[in-house]
């Protein structure tokens, strides 16, 4: 075999190839998750020799990107499709595109038959998921500190360099009590800068915002370090957000990337494969994920049902779901757009609460498994319908140290220190 | 040739090519076109198996024979992904020479990679067609700066069995590293490296006084 000869075959190989060209790719669509979409996943190949890396040290981020592009317009046309949008996961060694389908044919039929072709990794439908939230400005103030013996708490610990990824809708990074809180902002939701919006604010002031700066309330965890990613939107002002399959995954393959200890999840909706295999990648690498359990789900809803995520509703719920954590869920004065404070009320906030608890524990020992924290925050076992967390037990015991007025009487039955 | 193109079309899957112009083409360190400017070519395939292959062109122009000749190199392998993030790999290279000269040599390689850091281990028992075999060792970073912006970062240690080789004196041990700076724009890659080695007694076909340290530019595209 000759050089001349290989290379000439490399050639043909190369001239073959056009019958995969590719059309240009389409703009987005104004909305995100149109229930005509569906989501296609391909392979990416693992890292490996390639000479034209390799011989030239270099790297190839691109590499393979216009081949499956190529495959994925090539799927397109076959079944009728549009391609809209695409974003790599390494985290799952896939590429997700987004496409649409024109018409009102059933996409059932579709998402079988894309399904069985033998270059698709996996499909799914687009799904759409809401915050869990309500709007009741009017009932008395009953601060969750209070109720933590937060300034106690943060004498132990602050959540200082623990890295919490709030996946929301947009935070207002200008509010006065959120000032360099937020260390990274995204917007996972169409293209352009993040926005300010009413669920995503709210949540976090009660995980991060400022203590201590006269103004406002004091975040669970007012040290850590907040990454605000948007990958929910409010269709219209005082309208609960909407997220969607697309979007939560890419916040979620961010964070991962990101190397985050705690991710905070205030929403729920339908049983989301693309999105479990990305929380089951999260769990696998110790990363502690907490999921607002949905009061209308039996079972909590998807994500607080998926195992090994914590799933936490307000201490007011009288139906949560058996082995949910409960944490203060009604009227908590918090950060709302336009640089105000107000009141919120759902289990969206006892989640956040949850979020900045477990960054101060993460504070106090770096090498906590999500399955340790949770033995931490409700070492009784799972109740009935949900467990009280006792914030101070939780961090004295992590902290291996007194808190809040050195009182562990409510730790029933155990002695205080190994 | 022809049962690989149909393959091609068939799947029409993970198919990618590349072509790219180099100012120098250094290969381990050693510049295998005489300090001047290389045109290079490639197309690879990707099976959903994890079993992958191509070919990779370039000029060349070996001190020893003045003309120019054409390097063309078939490879394959099996690349198969590990837990957390991390992939293995084993595969195959076999590099071709056009010309006089007898350079053709077989080289297999494993390795293990996770996304933006490999290290590989290779071995060809008549390295660049003399009589002596060759191991060589890399380890590769690449590291994001900004949005299209890395840092590239190589190094590699050569290791020559037996003594001096056909082509001259041949050091044991030689190192090579190499530091760069890729940028991507809309649909090429700008790359400029600082490459150096530590001996140009290597064992390869080239001659004596070539620059050990050089800075190189590629700009390239893919499809």
């Amino acid at each position: 075999m000759t050089a001349g000869r290989l290379a000439l075959a490399g050639v043909a190989f190369a001239v073959w190839v056009p019958g995969c060209a590719a059309p240009e790719p389409t703009a987005a669509p104004d909305g995100e998750g149109s229930p005509r979409q569906i989501l296609v996943m391909l392979h990416v190949a693992p890292p490996h020799f390639r000479p034209e890396i390799n011989y030239g040290g270099g790297y190839g981020a691109r590499i393979g990107g216009d081949a499956r592009r190529r495959v994925a317009e090539a799927l397109a046309g076959k079944y009728g499709l549009k391609v809209v949008d695409d974003w790599p996961m390494p985290a799952l060694g896939l590429d997700c595109f987004v496409m649409e389908a024109p018409g009102s044919a059933p996409l059932a039929g579709l998402v079988d038959a894309l399904g069985g072709d033998p270059r698709v990794e996996s499909v799914q439908r687009m799904q759409i998921f809401h915050v869990l939230a309500h709007n009741d400005p009017l009932y008395p103030l009953q601060p969750a500190a209070r109720a933590w013996h937060l300034s106690e708490l943060h004498r132990l610990a602050t959540g200082r360099h623990v890295r919490v990824a709030e996946i929301d809708s947009g935070v207002e990074i200008g509010h006065p009590d959120l000032a360099g809180r937020v260390v990274a902002e995204r917007n996972f939701v169409g293209d352009g800068p993040s926005v300010a919006e009413a669920h995503g604010t709210a949540v976090a002031g009660i995980i991060a915002a400022r203590a201590d700066d006269a103004i406002g309330i004091a975040g669970v965890a007012p040290e850590s370090e907040l990454l605000a990613l948007r990958a929910c939107w409010e269709p219209a002002p005082r309208e609960p957000a909407l997220c969607s399959s697309f979007t939560l995954a890419k916040a979620l393959q961010f964070a991962l990337e990101r190397k985050v200890a705690v991710i905070n999840l205030s929403l729920g909706g339908p049983s989301d494969r693309l999105l479990e295999r990305l929380l089951d990648v999260a769990l696998d690498r110790g990363v502690v994920v907490v999921a607002a359990v949905d009061p209308s789900a039996p079972d909590g809803g998807f994500p607080a049902s998926v195992a090994g995520v914590l799933a936490v509703a307000g201490d007011d719920e009288h139906d949560a779901p058996a082995g949910a954590l409960l944490a203060p869920g009604r009227d908590i004065p918090t950060t709302i757009t336009a640089h105000k404070w107000g009141f919120v009320t759902g289990s969206s906030f006892a989640a956040a609460h949850m979020s900045g608890l477990v960054a101060l524990l993460h504070e106090l020992d770096p090498r906590l498994r999500p399955a340790d924290v949770r033995t931490l925050l409700a070492p009784g076992g799972r109740g009935g319908d949900g467990d009280v967390v006792d914030a101070c037990a939780a961090v004295a015991r992590t902290a291996g140290a007194c808190a809040c007025g050195c009182a562990l009487a409510h730790d029933a039955g155990s002695p205080a220190e190994p | 040739m022809l049962g690989l193109s149909l393959a091609a079309a068939e799947a029409c899957a993970q198919v990618s090519a590349s072509a790219s112009i180099v100012s120098d083409y250094r290969y381990r360190g050693t510049s295998l076109s005489r300090g001047d400017p290389a045109l290079q070519a490639s197309v690879a395939y990707d099976d959903a198996s994890g079993l992958y292959g191509g070919l990779f062109a370039s000029n060349v122009q070996f001190a020893i024979s003045p003309h120019r000749q054409l390097q063309a190199v078939a490879y394959g392998g099996y690349a198969r992904r590990l837990e957390r993030g991390l992939s293995a790999e084993v595969g195959a290279t076999y590099a071709a020479f056009t010309g006089p000269g007898t350079y053709d040599y077989a080289e297999a390689y494993a390795g293990i990679a996770e996304e933006g850091l490999s290290a590989r281990i290779y071995y060809a028992s008549r390295y660049f067609g003399r009589d002596s075999g060759a191991w060589y060792a890399e380890l590769n970073v690449a590291q994001p700066l900004a949005d299209r912006v890395r840092l590239t970062t190589h190094v590699g240690l050569l290791a020559n069995s037996g003594g001096d080789t056909t082509y001259g004196p041949t050091d044991r041990r030689v190192l090579d590293g190499r530091v760069g700076i890729a940028i991507e724009l809309e649909a090429f890659t700008v790359q400029v490296s600082w490459v150096g080695i530590g001996s140009t007694r290597t064992g390869y076909p080239i001659s004596e006084g070539e620059r050990r340290n050089t800075v190189v530019a590629e700009l390239s595209r893919a499809f």
